[in-house]
């Protein structure tokens, strides 16, 4: 007898058997692709964003606790739409198999890295004198200035190589058989790629290079802004675990990003045979991971400033946990921590489709007001001196605020529409590989898929 | 000298391997000829000699210089213009770190995708007798050769089982 499987539904896709009908239903899709409305709408909503960002800086940048939302904004893109890519380069890494028809939809993602970098400029100003508050720039003017935004556009142009590079062979593809896109660009971008083993050896050997310079330059910039942005603005706050735990939680929201992203791609962008249950699984069991690891490292932090209890380090708490912005730290705590452990702990919601779908939109709304309650509570206090003095009452959101909220939503996905209209959306030479090295086979009564893994 | 550039397509690996064999065994060198595939296949499935890269290079020498530039603004700049506080190192090496690293990982990402683009031999944008049935999944075998010799290496790609051989000099 055979043991009941632990869900109804099929885990592996279901794909075109040969390399050409995979070519020619992928490439098919890509040219016909009908995403015309949606980059319409996101291209409205970034034009009302382009209008709350510029009444924004009209207001000028004396008052720094009406950047919080802004600033808040921007952190939120770099945990989410940027860290997403990372899940590209860890499941490749590892010889992940299920991440096939799902990598591009990762690495496609670096592009939202172009408008973080354009939202990061206004916060250079932000940045206080180095006089008269804590800072590890000694007598460096301008230092934390150029050294944030160096590591933005480093963090950009290694994610832009990474999808360039990775992309390359479906491009190629592109060039010869899509009938639809930008033909020309697309032409332009393949150049003379022909598959020769050199290329393909300089292709795999490219991305596994600078997948491994996003991850270290993500981190990277956590550290910094967790530090410029947060630490060194409030004073009294001296916590090592603050800048893990931002990288840590920004993973996690990475990874909700992906597992949203397939959800639409399966139910609106035509690719529901491609993204099978294993798509969703996988991920889903790591993001409760993440989730576990983000209370570990909040816990880490938070337990040492709990039980210290000097004038100093209550201010901290007051300023970023326990003050005015104690409402968007439980909305932050529960959709993080509590929500996402507490449904996917379950194994029918697990191990489904719509289950993480619908934590990831937890886990997404999480981040925002957890990086609300840090970046608002950090922007509210006075930077000098050797402790809070005063935590004033949080800054409640204007228009302005709503709009550049929207408007960098909008923002990211216009360009992550824009990147799909330029390069296939789903990785074409990923899944002929996965042809030819996998192979179903018996093993005395039941079915088993046997994978083959060069190197 | 080789003029003449013939490609075989083929749709069976098989027959890929057979012809690579049999431009082996006709003299042809690792150099006269390249496969061409739209699939990802392990390195050697054909019999193939992949020449090794050099692109780890480029990221070495890009980490080097960013280093070297990152040491050189903050060790020179404190060096020249020294500020000693209160009795400290005059060198701070916790922010000088910083900035080294980030030098060094600019410089290492600006010289990966430089690397990239020219090891893949990308900067042409001509890509010679092509196929676009590779895409779908034919291989193609590139093989260049002396005019004088070309009808007897489009005879060797047509019995390895190519199902068509093109040429540079069709009208020739």
């Amino acid at each position: 007898m055979h043991e009941p499987r632990p869900h109804h539904i099929d885990p592996r896709p279901h794909l075109p058997e040969t390399p050409q009908a995979l070519t020619v239903d992928l490439l098919g899709r890509f040219s016909r692709q009908g995403i015309s409305g949606p980059l319409v709408v996101s291209g409205i909503l970034l034009l009302v964003g382009l209008v709350g960002f510029l009444m924004r800086l009209g207001g000028g940048f004396a008052q720094r606790e009406v950047w919080g939302y802004y600033a808040a904004t921007f952190v939120w893109v770099l945990s989410t739409a940027q860290a997403a890519p990372i899940i590209a380069v860890a499941t490749r890494l590892t010889k992940g198999y299920w991440r096939k028809p799902m990598i591009r939809a990762a690495e496609l993602w670096t592009v939202a890295g172009i408008l973080n970098l354009l939202l990061l400029l206004p916060l250079l100003a932000l940045i206080p004198p180095l006089e008269g508050r804590r800072t590890f720039w000694v007598n460096w003017q301008g230092a934390p200035q150029v050294v944030v935004l160096l590591g933005m556009i480093g963090l950009v142009a290694c994610g832009l190589g990474f999808l360039y590079t990775s992309a390359l062979p479906d491009l190629g593809a592109a060039r010869d058989k899509a009938t639809g896109g930008p033909r020309g660009l697309i032409a332009a971008l393949a150049r003379s790629w022909a598959g020769t083993p050199h290329q393909w050896k300089i292709m795999r050997t490219g991305i596994t290079y600078l997948g491994i310079f996003y991850l270290m330059m993500l981190v990277f910039m956590h550290f910094l802004v967790s530090v410029e942005y947060a630490i060194t603005l409030v004073p009294g706050w001296r916590d090592p675990v603050f800048p893990a735990f931002h990288a840590i939680s920004s993973l996690q929201a990475g990874l909700a990003t992906i597992i949203l992203t397939l959800g639409l791609y399966r139910a609106f962008g035509g690719y529901r045979q491609y993204l099978a249950l294993d798509q969703f699984w996988n991920p889903a069991k790591l993001l409760m991971s993440f989730s576990l690891l983000w209370f570990y490292f909040w816990w880490s932090g938070f337990i040492v400033f709990w039980y210290g209890r000097t004038p100093a380090e209550t201010g901290v708490l007051q300023a970023v946990i326990f003050g005015p912005y104690l409402l968007p730290f439980v909305i932050g705590f529960i959709c993080n921590f509590v929500a996402p452990v507490g449904l996917l702990i379950w194994n029918p919601i697990r191990t489904s489709i719509k289950g993480p779908i619908f934590v990831s939109l937890i886990v997404l709304v999480g981040n925002f007001f957890d990086r609300l309650r840090i970046y608002g509570g950090s922007f509210l206090v006075e930077p000098f001196g050797h402790e809070v003095e005063h935590v004033p009452p949080a800054h409640l959101p204007e228009l302005a605020d709503f709009l550049v909220i929207f408007g960098a939503v909008g923002g990211v996905v216009f360009l992550y529409l824009l990147a799909m209209r330029i390069f296939p959306p789903v990785s074409l030479w990923e899944l002929k590989e996965n042809q030819i090295l996998t192979r179903a086979r018996s093993l005395v009564r039941a079915q088993v898929v046997v994978i083959g893994k060069p190197e | 000298m080789a003029d003449r550039t013939l490609l075989g397509v083929y749709k069976e690996p098989d027959n890929v391997a057979d012809a690579v064999s049999r431009l082996r065994q006709a003299g042809f060198g690792d150099n006269d000829f390249d496969v061409l595939s739209g699939t990802p296949y392990p390195e050697g499935t054909f019999g193939e000699q992949v020449a090794p890269h050099r692109l780890f290079i480029f990221p070495l020498i890009g980490a080097i210089c960013g280093f070297s530039v990152g040491l050189l603004i903050t060790a020179g700049t404190q060096l020249s213009y020294p500020m000693v506080t209160g009795g400290k190192p005059l060198l701070a090496i916790p922010p000088m770190m910083i900035i080294m690293y980030e030098g060094t990982m600019l410089g290492a990402i600006l010289f990966t995708v430089i690397g990239v683009i020219f090891e893949s031999r990308l900067p042409r944008f001509s890509l010679g007798v092509y196929d676009t049935r590779i895409t779908e999944g034919y291989i193609g075998v590139l093989v260049a050769c002396p005019p004088e010799r070309a009808g007897y290496t489009e005879q060797l790609l047509r019995e390895a089982g190519a199902e068509e051989v093109k040429s540079d000099q069709r009208g020739a």
